[in-house]
């Protein structure tokens, strides 16, 4: 097992995110989570890598836990993250940005530099190498974040909304790039609005609800179940 | 006329170096961490009493104090971290936070050395051969020199430190995006760290040469340079520490120049008036802020 959550819960004040949520991520496996706005699927990410404190619950990566460890840490252990606004380094240029996650690498600058160009060779990005940041249209700034984070090679990849405001074109070629890593061994846990790209692209689904797991199966399982769908459509 | 705006002009260039490095180690306090240290005058005022008290004590000059001041104030940096930022930066509005308790530290700072120092100004008889350097018509305080070219080599080195090393580089990347930087591995407290002891050695490093640049050392002269501080890092760019640099040289200039045109006690008020010009019209300083 890559990843095992168990009982995972994240209190804000009177309001629970997250709620005694339980499930688990083998090697090599794209796992959707769906739910409707504020059903606790960012908060869910958040906590495994880092961002928030869980409450109750436990989170094992590769049978160690997460528990209290900081991002940089997640980061370090092998657990890549992006999010539906992309942090990327908007003020120094493209090939500046794939560079920072190895700053402090022994490697030497030309093989950093050459593996830096080769992932922006794969993603599209090539051409823009020598471009600030903020040059950068929504979605290809979403693009450059995935690709920053595959120069320290993790093994388990969380993507919040990676298609939301990203042109059908960018999305496909987002799709290209998870099913080619996919192919490559990474394991990724997507978070998405976007369901018929999920259904595409995911093994295996879970749906949230209020911070509650209400359903989990194949894409074909979830697109039947009845909860799911009175959760979206309110039925 | 033209002797005296000559005289102005290399006197501001001189000052404004020295200006733009006290800026500087506030701009990457603030642009690493956010955090307003309003104390920054009054360590600056500290290295220059500690600078004195070697002098008057141990009969060492303040180019050799450099050795203990330096070191001490990077190493005082990384212990005023430690101690109050980051629970500062738990604060929902960490720059007001800690803008209130910087000036609550400033005035401790203040207060304890009124205490145990007194009020009375101090100043060092200048320690080397020639007070003064005449260069064609143009005199100049060789104590002035002695601390631009300190200040001068201490930015360049700034900017080889900044581009060039890891910890240079992670710094400019928390300028950018803290959030960034923790999924790119680095680890936000060690730097900030870093940086803080930066900040604080910067200051400290221009307050032991303000004794050879300014006669007076007193317990509230470090209000002024706050103040200065401030206005450097604005007029250069919020959180963009080379930006300072440019801003105290700007600072520095105007400040001089006017004193040839106009009576001496409104050159701080035209200094004010570019600050308030830059606010309206250009609210990311000459150079433009780093942070996104």
């Amino acid at each position: 097992m890559l990843l095992r959550v168990s009982n995972l819960t994240k209190k804000f004040g009177g309001i629970t995110a997250v709620d005694h949520l339980s499930f688990d991520i083998g090697d090599n496996e794209i796992l959707g989570i769906i739910g409707p706005n504020g059903s606790g699927k960012t908060t869910t990410l958040n906590c495994i890598n880092g961002i928030y404190r869980v409450d109750e619950g436990e989170i094992l990566f590769q049978g160690n836990s997460l528990q209290g460890a900081p991002p940089h840490e997640i980061a370090r252990m092998g657990i890549g993250r992006t999010f539906q606004v992309p942090k990327i380094f908007k003020k120094i240029s493209v090939l500046e940005n794939m560079l920072s996650p190895v700053l402090n690498s022994n490697e030497s600058d030309t093989i950093l530099k050459n593996r830096a160009s080769a992932l922006l060779e794969m993603v599209g990005l090539s051409d823009l190498k020598d471009h600030l940041g903020e040059e950068l249209s929504g979605g290809q700034q979403k693009i450059l974040e995935l690709a920053r984070i595959l120069m320290f090679d993790p093994i388990l990849i969380l993507l919040d909304e990676p298609f939301a405001g990203v042109h059908p074109l960018l999305r496909m070629k987002f799709h290209e790039m998870i099913i080619s890593l996919h192919q490559k061994k990474k394991s990724f846990i997507l978070v998405s609005h976007d369901l018929p790209s999920l259904y595409l692209l995911s093994s295996r689904i879970i749906v949230l609800n209020n911070g509650m797991k209400i359903a989990e199966g194949s894409p074909k399982e979830i697109q039947r179940n009845e909860a799911v769908i009175e959760a979206y459509l309110g039925r | 006329m033209s002797n005296l705006l000559l005289n102005a002009c290399i006197s501001g260039i001189l000052l404004g170096m020295i200006y733009g490095l006290i800026g500087a180690g506030l701009n990457i306090i603030y642009g690493v961490m956010r955090v307003v240290n309003f104390a920054h005058g009054e360590f600056l005022m500290i290295a220059a009493y500690m600078v004195y008290w070697l002098s008057v004590l141990y009969k060492i000059d303040p180019l050799t104090s450099l050795l203990v001041v330096v070191p001490l104030f990077f190493l005082l940096g990384i212990i005023v971290y430690y101690l109050m930022v980051p629970r500062l930066l738990k604060s929902e509005d960490p720059e007001m936070a800690s803008f209130l308790t910087f000036y609550g530290v400033s005035m401790i700072i203040t207060a304890l050395v009124l205490i145990f120092w007194g009020a009375d100004p101090r100043g060092l008889r200048f320690p080397y051969p020639f007070p003064f350097l005449k260069i064609g018509s143009i005199y100049l305080s060789t104590g002035r020199v002695i601390h631009f070219f300190f200040s001068l080599v201490t930015a360049l080195a700034l900017a080889l430190f900044l581009y060039k090393t890891y910890l240079g580089k992670a710094i400019r990347a928390i300028i950018q995006n803290r959030d960034a930087v923790k999924m790119v591995g680095i680890d936000p407290h060690s730097i900030s760290s870093i940086a803080f002891g930066i900040g604080l050695m910067l200051v400290g490093m221009t307050g032991a040469l303000i004794p050879l640049t300014f006669p007076g050392i007193t317990p509230g002269m470090g209000a002024s340079y706050t103040l200065t501080a401030f206005v450097v890092i604005v007029l250069g760019g919020l959180g963009n520490p080379l930006g300072s640099i440019i801003g105290g040289l700007i600072f520095g200039l105007t400040e001089n120049i006017s004193t040839v045109f106009l009576p001496l006690a409104l050159s701080p008020v035209i200094s004010f008036i570019i600050l308030i010009l830059i606010i309206m019209f250009r609210p990311q300083g000459f150079l433009g802020a780093t942070g996104s």
